[in-house]
């Protein structure tokens, strides 16, 4: 997954997509999020086909942002961790999914 | 690039985003220690159905018993990652998970009536096949090492099928080896 498959960023509607979310890998992590309270790791890993490290990249960026939180636990000795989506991070999902909506609008015109 | 396109890769990222939501909707509480636990119950009734049965009937009531003990093994094993992991029990994904499994372990329970009495001697290929294609449609909608695990069920009950008297082998190498190896792998890297 790279940024080839992603909308470029040239019509004034595109200019505003955040570029972020835009990302493909990244956009999977919010889609995948959005209808949770909180995802573990590996299940999050799984669902998107990602590795550990690529995941583990990917969500610090998210999380540097504020749109997502990562939580580290212990369940006795193995350690779990969960990501979960900010309030932030679930008003920029819908901002960016109103773009996309608003782009098919006009290429529908 | 025109308008067209770029309408078109919208679309893209629409779809990509509801098929992303989708599958992250998983029912991810199958327990790998139930598994375990289940496989050492198979194991148990694997000995005992080849040492003391005299008759077939005996040899299908050891089956039936193991089966009737490992199955709360299994529930309660389930129910119990589902609350600690705060995976919803009876969520959409449990629900999906449930109408693939239990619908083909009730027609194996239907068989397995309609068998005994014909030929007792198809009931190990009955058995496997029926279990292995009941994980394998539940698998849809749970953790990805799932439709293996079904396939191995499904390849010793074709074998169990072709041989009839390797039926008590291939019955001790699934419900026995391969829920212990299979749930051994799903406790490692699904938390339990």
């Amino acid at each position: 997954m790279n940024d080839d498959t992603a909308l470029p960023a040239q019509p004034a509607e595109a200019l505003a997509l955040d570029s972020l979310i835009h990302e493909r890998v990244r956009l999977g992590i919010v889609s995948a999020l959005a209808g949770h309270e909180s995802v573990r790791f590996v299940d999050l890993r799984d669902a998107l086909g990602l590795t550990d490290g690529n995941l583990s990249a990917h969500a610090r960026k998210l999380e540097d942002a504020g749109y997502v939180t990562c939580q580290k636990t212990f369940v006795g000795r193995t350690p779990r961790t969960e990501y979960a989506l900010t309030e932030l991070g679930r008003r920029e999902l819908a901002s960016y999914l109103g773009h996309l909506e608003s782009i098919i609008r006009t290429a529908r015109r | 690039m025109n308008q067209h396109d770029f309408g078109e890769r919208a679309e893209d990222n629409l779809r990509f985003i509801r098929s992303t939501m989708e599958r992250s909707t998983r029912f991810t509480a199958v327990s790998g220690w139930g598994g375990v636990g289940m496989g050492v119950v198979g194991l148990i009734a694997a000995v005992a159905a080849t040492r003391y049965p005299v008759s077939s009937q005996e040899w299908m009531m050891i089956w039936l018993v193991g089966a009737a003990v490992a199955a709360p093994v299994g529930a309660v094993s389930i129910w119990y990652k589902a609350a600690r992991t705060n995976v919803a029990f009876n969520g959409a994904a449990g629900r999906a998970f449930a109408l693939c499994f239990f619908p083909v372990v009730a027609a194996g329970a239907i068989v397995t009536w309609t068998v005994a009495t014909t030929a007792p001697g198809a009931l190990p290929a009955v058995w496997l096949s029926m279990y292995g294609a009941a994980i394998t449609a539940g698998s849809a909608f749970s953790v990805r090492i799932l439709p293996v695990m079904g396939a191995g069920f499904l390849l010793l009950g074709a074998a169990a099928g072709l041989v009839p008297s390797w039926g008590n082998m291939a019955l001790l190498l699934g419900f026995g080896v391969l829920h212990v190896g299979f749930g051994a792998f799903i406790a490692a890297r699904y938390d339990g």
